[in-house]
């Protein structure tokens, strides 16, 4: 049974962490799903596993990483939920041809693109580009997710790949 | 972005809500199931019978017990925090898997013996030339729990090879698919 000073020491530490981490957290529901509606219900959900998560926290890790990891597993949690209600087949990195970005789209349409994208991929390619996208190197992304470094340097190669290819080609499209 | 903090309190506590609804219900069925064979035994003074209705109203018991453990299961883990993505995302799946491939054991196969014998029982007392009547619907019933167990075993193969996904992403191979 928590104590008053640990709900409280809870109840603060979520409104630090939403603070800090809560653009972050947008931008990774954002990742997982791509209707609204749907997402605000992921971003809730999210919001509720760290904030019920927290009761637990005692400085193990730092709390960023221990808030990025609630966040991914709540969501993965929710993509085999979904998964389960209405199959979909995600597709590794290796299998990504390219994005379909017209080379003189503007940047908001190559953005748009490289988020179907990731909705598409499967929930581990899908946790490390949004945690390189997010500025994580591959050594705090290979904490997070469980895999080697070495593992998470070739994904992150293979997403400079697709970025540098279609995502210049956007930029440099437009200008 | 945040959340109010009242707001997010009120949603757990109606998740929770949601969770003993569901229980209830299970619990309610269970016993107009127990209830319903329970008086079928005490009227029907005949062995064969009275050991079948026995049967099928312990099978509901053990059922709706193994889905309120599994129930239980169903709330977020309070470990999200330091397990890794690829642990958490692994377990959900075996988790998920196990139920599927076990379907025979906690769901079909617990009424199997109770209904078996009730079906066979009404052959065996059913007047010469009406002797055949219950076996279409047996065969039915064969054909139903054989299907939903295939579907089952199914899916738990898919599971099973995200799995292998999960185990082989995280030694460094790749499955090629």
């Amino acid at each position: 049974m928590p104590t008053t000073s640990d709900v409280r020491g809870q109840d603060e530490l979520y409104e630090q962490a939403a603070a800090e981490y809560g653009a972050a957290l947008s931008r990774l529901a954002r990742g997982y799903e791509a209707d609204p509606e749907k997402r605000r219900d992921l971003l809730q959900e999210i919001h509720l596993a760290l904030w019920r998560s927290l009761e637990g926290y005692h400085g193990v890790c730092s709390l960023r990483t221990w808030v990025y990891r609630v966040a991914h597993n709540a969501a993965t949690s929710y993509v085999i939920g979904q998964r389960r209600a209405r199959p979909q087949i995600f597709v590794g990195l290796d299998e990504v041809e390219a994005l379909k970005v017209a080379p003189d789209s503007g940047r908001r349409i190559a953005l748009a693109e490289l988020m179907d994208l990731i909705q598409r991929l499967k929930p581990l390619d899908r946790q490390v580009i949004l945690s390189y996208l997010d500025g994580m190197d591959a050594v705090e992304i290979a904490e997070l997710t469980g895999l080697s470094p070495g593992n998470v340097a070739t994904k992150i190669h293979r997403v400079k790949a697709i970025l540098t290819r279609d995502f210049q080609g956007a930029r440099d499209g437009r200008s | 972005m945040k959340f109010p903090v009242a707001e997010l309190r009120a949603k757990a506590s109606k998740f929770q809500t949601r969770i003993r609804r569901r229980n209830l219900r299970e619990q309610v069925a269970c016993v107009i199931v127990v209830l319903f064979f329970g008086w079928c035994f005490f009227k029907n003074p005949a062995l064969v019978p009275r050991i079948s209705y026995a049967l099928i109203a312990a099978a509901a018991i053990y059922i709706a017990w193994h889905i309120q453990a599994r129930g239980a299961a169903t709330t977020l883990p309070s470990d999200m925090g330091t397990v890794s993505l690829v642990e958490f995302h692994r377990r959900e799946l075996k988790k998920q898997r196990d139920l599927l491939r076990n379907i025979w054991k906690w769901y079909l196969g617990p009424m199997f013996p109770g209904m078996a014998l009730l079906v066979g029982w009404g052959i065996a007392i059913a007047p010469p030339g009406k002797r055949y009547f219950p076996i279409p619907f047996a065969a039915l019933c064969v054909v139903f729990l054989w299907a939903v167990g295939w579907i089952n075993k199914r899916a738990a193969r898919r599971l099973d090879r995200q799995i292998e996904e999960l185990n082989a992403a995280q030694s460094g191979l790749d499955l090629g698919r």
